[in-house]
């Protein structure tokens, strides 16, 4: 059963991101804001509404995204989507299902 | 008497079985509530407790079990339980009994003794832990109480330490348990709970503790680098560890200041059970202190010491119960996880440093420790989810063999961790030894035994917040004796 990773699935990714998106991982980072914004915003629903999580766990999480984590976490933080103090992060944007 | 006692050899268990049995309890926080139970026993003996607030003890209970009626123990003032060991019983039968003192007048409870030594009859039991009062209601308990098991065995954390979380749908009392009457508050709280309650008058039941009865992650030294160590640590576990024994349907020796052995070999016809404690002699964790438990596996022990789960006392009685049992199945019985379970990619891995994952050396020690052509079966829990693994020494080793087959069972109310669940799951091609990984759902799992399989079906409910959500059989595995390894089988 254990052949392919389950990542998880946040919905359609838009075809404008085709080029940085195979099978639920990054390949490259858009250059352009506006697309990799798009790109965060979706990586950010991996993360919980009220959790706090150690940098050590938001690496893990973000490791299945791409593997250069701390460019991740630091996009995230910068746009706004997570939150940071004292090595503690938590999220603070992205789409919320209901 | 001792009927599950710790068997310290094959024989001695047997001539123990011989004359012991069922340990009853119940509970109460008010008169009004009552909780019975008993402790699953051996052939022709058990063990009654019944538990009530010290300002409403009478001073002596009977005990009623199918007209004989016996003298338990008195109560004493501050003490919130009494119990009763019954001898002299039919093996297989299935006994009712109550307590009665003066006006005072128990629930019913319900029982049934172990098969006779060398029974091929088929061995049906549930198996569950990890119930926070606060996050849900105990359908779960619900369920168990109406299936027709013979005995349940709960393998830790019956209660949770901790402070009200807040804003929840119902509250602990008091703070966070560190003194005895904090526990002992704490036991009585969850015992007036009607689900819980039903489930312990239904069945007999075989308890271990994991770390919540104290504190979170505890190993033998103490907690965690934020929790208590030292003298402080060890007046702490004292309690806990009374206040257990106070309100489980247990037959193990009443814990002192100092000593408090509960593994312990059960015989339930075709199968063993080891009931095993994996916390008051654990070793610190393997390499890294960490608060959310997650670090790098770490092979190597310590500086001069064995990094062990278990202590090398309980392994070496471990090994050598492994080596003289003549039952058909054994089922080691755990607290954590003993196989392994990487989260993350190829690239960055972690492991929970909590389960036996911290302590590689000692599963392989466990593994290779079993007999070839012995039938071993690991059930645990703690992890708040359903996983079913195959257990094999030297993990890292392609085509390594198989020795065992795990089922971690789902937790009764704890929290299935999302952020855990979909670590898992995206992780699964990082764990060819994981079967079967379910990581939101809570339930029990019911296992079928007979001298040719293992069957094992996790039966989940519908919403933890409802007490009588309906249940589903969501999936079912059998090992096939001769063959370790789970195989899935269609539900029904």
């Amino acid at each position: 059963m254990n052949d392919a990773a389950t990542l998880p699935n946040h919905g359609e990714m838009p075809r404008t991101l085709t080029p940085f998106w195979v099978d639920g991982r990054i390949t490259k980072m858009p250059a352009k804001a506006g697309r990799r914004l798009v790109l965060l915003e979706y990586v950010v629903q991996d993360f919980e509404v009220g959790v706090q999580y150690t940098e050590k766990m938001v690496n893990l999480m973000l490791g299945l995204r791409h593997s250069d984590t701390a460019m991740l976490r630091r996009y995230l933080v910068d746009a706004g989507l997570m939150g940071r103090e004292n090595g503690v992060y938590w999220r603070t944007g992205g789409a919320v299902a209901i | 008497m001792t009927i599950d006692g710790k068997v310290i050899s094959r024989r001695a268990f047997l001539v123990g079985s011989a004359t012991a049995a069922v340990v009853a309890c119940t509970s109460t926080k008010s008169s009004s509530t009552t909780s019975t139970s008993v402790a699953a026993g051996t052939a022709t003996s058990t063990v009654t407790t019944t538990t009530i607030l010290p300002t409403s003890a009478p001073p002596t209970m009977v005990t009623t079990l199918n007209n004989p009626t016996f003298t338990s123990t008195p109560f004493t003032l501050g003490v919130p339980s009494v119990r009763k060991a019954i001898e002299k019983l039919e093996p297989g039968t299935t006994y009712h009994y109550r307590f009665t003192a003066g006006t005072f007048t128990s629930t019913i409870g319900r029982t049934k003794t172990a098969p006779k030594t060398g029974s091929t009859a088929p061995v049906k039991f549930g198996f569950v832990s990890c119930q926070h009062y606060e996050l849900g209601k105990y359908g779960v308990h619900a369920a168990m109480a109406h299936d027709d098991i013979d005995v349940v065995v709960f393998l830790g954390d019956f209660i949770y330490e901790y402070a009200p979380l807040g804003g929840m749908p119902r509250e602990h009392l008091g703070g966070e348990c560190k003194t005895l009457a904090d526990y002992r508050r704490r036991y009585a709280l969850y015992l007036t709970d009607p689900d819980i309650q039903a489930s312990r008058a239904a069945h007999p039941w075989l308890v271990i503790w994991d770390d919540h009865e104290i504190v979170n992650n505890y190993h033998g030294d103490g907690g965690a680098p934020t929790q208590t160590a030292g003298a402080e640590f060890k007046a702490r576990q004292a309690a806990a560890y009374a206040a257990w024994w106070e309100h489980q349907p247990t037959s193990t020796p009443q814990p002192t200041a100092t000593q408090a052995e509960i593994y312990r070999t059960v015989n339930w016809g075709l199968a063993n059970f080891y009931l095993t404690d994996g916390r008051q002699y654990r070793t610190p964790d393997g390499c890294e202190a960490l608060a959310d438990g997650f670090g790098k596996p770490c092979p190597a022990p310590l500086a001069g010491e064995i990094a062990s789960v278990l202590g090398a006392k309980q392994e070496a009685w471990l090994a050598d119960a492994l080596k003289t049992s003549s039952a058909k199945w054994d089922v080691l019985t755990a607290s954590t996880m003993m196989g392994r379970i990487k989260v993350g990619t190829a690239g960055i891995s972690l492991v929970n440093l909590d389960q036996w994952d911290g302590y590689t050396n000692a599963t392989d020690r466990v593994l290779k420790s079993i007999p070839v052509g012995r039938d071993v079966v690991v059930i645990t829990g703690d992890l708040h989810t359903s996983v079913v693994a195959d257990l094999i020494t030297d993990i890292d080793t392609p085509a390594a063999k198989i020795i065992a087959t795990e089922f971690v069972g789902p937790s009764v109310s704890s929290w299935a961790d999302p952020t855990y669940d979909k670590l898992v799951t995206a992780s699964l091609p990082l764990n060819p030894n994981v079967k079967y990984f379910e990581g939101k759902a809570h339930g029990y799992v019911r296992c079928d035994v007979t001298a040719e399989k293992f069957v094992a079906t996790f039966r989940f409910i519908a919403g933890v917040h409802d007490a009588a959500s309906p249940t589903v059989d969501a999936k079912k595995f059998a090992v096939n004796a001769g063959h370790p390894g789970a195989l899935e089988v269609p539900l029904g």
